[in-house]
């Protein structure tokens, strides 16, 4: 029988830590994701979970200590946000090109500058080329399944990469909501035992992890790494059917909400997404044809899918929750207009930026937003791209 | 941990790897295994699908196979006659280049002493001789 409870992001995630129980955590604290390591700290503390916990001194050190542990045979974990992840660029290369199937918990939160503490995920995208596997969102409950999905994901022999669960920093990992959990029994046999074939600990049977290569095998290292994220793809979908089956709640690469005969699509990643939702119930029953394209696996990029998803649709809204400076516009924009291009479905977009470090994204901006895109096919209105949602100008 | 010298290393690019360890493969879990790959058949002409996964070396102490020595500025020369077996030589050498065995040191390991001079620097009997050259 499932657990009915309420708990903020930040608890439900730790709440499935403690359940899969994972053998190593080296984390440093930073807001918003500090609730997590220290979540877990006090499960350990109170003698729920075995976990060898490793407090370092910085982030470069809890990324560093989680693929030492990996390479090692352990299953290893950390969290962290915004500046924390930066500090681990240069590893977080490294854990996907050694192939290690560590798992981290990313509390979205902006990048610097200027400092601030709230969400964007320009975290997030900053490492969207380093080879993880990255999965947003929406709520508690998507952050807790996302989770427990995270490692039979990362383990499978065709993916042996490291997996991103990503939550909107305060508004999903503070704000505490319904939530309904899963049985300890059910999360341990689901995630099962780590049963590496190869690592570092094993007498007998020794190995060297990430050696220097030379530009004759760089580049098929590379290829390897990349057909890895390539097949990823279905085991995502593959864990998400036995989860299905576990929990009765049914995820995929996207979550499609009155599309089917959609004029206006908006196509959005994270919290904002349950906005969207409530403005297009409030619009449908005006008879707007309006609907939501919620991305949940933005690592790696199901392109074809969402281009068939957008084709029927006249214009689509396509919203990023960060700059990525390109002067174009925002990245979720660059690679859905990539997707949209390559695929030849030439429906009309426009780029929305909004809700950076925090500032608010509300259901009557979705209602301007789509009003905006009925303006443009039903009475030619010029809209301009790459518009800022609720900028003082 | 297996300590590779000259012969070990001729040897470990005719020996498949996996063979030496069979019995230890048999015992455990009782699959096939599907990523060990014998690295000695890699090479700058393998197609990307035989590389091993993440570029993972199945083997340990892998960078002795390296032949440093090709790098020697100076040689040193040993003078077998003189040596006292003090021992002092071979714990200062930077690149473990002096082995010792049964209490005794033996000869010179050329594959990878670069010819630095501690050694014989450290030597009370003069039992090590620097000569200028790879020799």
């Amino acid at each position: 029988m499932a657990i009915k409870e309420r708990m903020s992001g930040n608890e439900a995630v730790a709440f499935a830590i403690r359940q899969v129980n994972p053998d190593v955590m080296p984390a440093f604290p930073i807001t918003p994701s500090t609730e997590i390591p220290q979540l877990v700290s006090t499960y350990i503390a109170n003698g729920q979970m075995d976990t060898e916990f490793i407090p370092v001194e910085s982030e470069h050190s809890s990324m560093s200590a989680t693929i030492g542990a990996e390479a090692a045979g352990a299953r290893s974990l950390t969290a962290t946000s915004s500046a924390g992840l930066a500090l681990m660029w240069e590893e977080l290369l490294l854990a996907a090109s050694n192939r290690l199937p560590l798992v981290m918990a990313l509390v979205n939160r902006t990048l610097s500058g200027p400092i601030n503490i709230n969400c964007d995920h320009s975290d997030g995208m900053g490492a969207r080329d380093t080879g993880w596997i990255q999965i947003y969102a929406e709520n508690n409950q998507e952050a807790y399944d996302n989770f427990i999905q995270a490692y039979p994901i990362a383990e499978d022999v065709r993916v042996h990469l490291p997996v991103m669960i990503c939550q909107d920093g305060f508004i999903t990992s503070h704000a505490v909501e319904n939530i309904t959990l899963l049985e300890d029994n059910l999360v341990k046999d689901f995630v099962g035992e780590y049963e590496p074939e190869e690592y570092l600990l094993n007498p007998g049977k020794p190995i060297a992890v990430g050696p220097y290569s030379i530009s004759s095998y760089a580049m098929e290292a590379k290829k390897n790494q990349e057909l890895a994220m390539e097949a990823s793809k279905a085991v995502i979908l593959e864990v998400a059917e036995r989860f299905k089956e576990m929990s009765g709640r049914e995820y995929g690469l996207f979550e499609e909400y009155c599309t089917e005969d959609a004029d206006y699509i908006m196509f959005i990643m994270g919290s904002a997404a349950g906005t969207a939702k409530q403005a297009v119930d409030d619009l449908r029953e005006q008879g707007k044809k309006v609907g939501v394209i919620k991305l949940r696996v933005f690592r790696p990029f199901p392109a074809q899918e969402i281009a068939q998803a957008l084709k029927h649709c006249k214009v689509a809204a396509i919203m990023d929750r960060c700059e990525s400076y390109n002067g174009n516009g925002g990245p979720l924009a660059s690679e859905v207009s990539a997707a949209l291009f390559s695929h030849k479905v030439m429906i009309e977009t426009v780029n929305y930026i909004y809700g950076l470090a925090g500032r608010d994204f509300t259901v009557e901006d979705v209602y301007d937003i789509f009003a905006d895109l009925e303006a443009m096919v039903e009475n030619g209105k010029e809209i301009k791209q790459y518009q800022y949602i609720n900028l003082r100008k | 941990m297996q300590d590779f010298g000259t012969e070990d290393r001729v040897k470990f690019f005719h020996t498949i790897d996996f063979v030496r360890w069979l019995p230890v493969y048999g015992a455990v879990a009782g699959m096939e295994s599907t990523m060990r790959t014998d690295v000695s058949k890699i090479n700058e002409k393998t197609p990307h699908q035989d590389l091993t996964e993440g570029l993972m070396i199945f083997a340990g102490g892998s960078s002795k196979l390296f032949n440093t020595g090709e790098w020697r500025t100076n040689t040193p020369v040993f003078h077998e006659d003189r040596c006292k077996q003090c021992l002092l030589c071979a714990p200062v050498c930077p690149d473990s280049c002096i082995p010792v065995k049964d209490g005794k040191r033996l000869a010179f390991d050329m594959e990878h002493c670069k010819g630095c001079g501690i050694c014989a620097n450290v030597c009370p009997f003069d039992a090590i001789e620097m000569k200028e050259g790879n020799i």
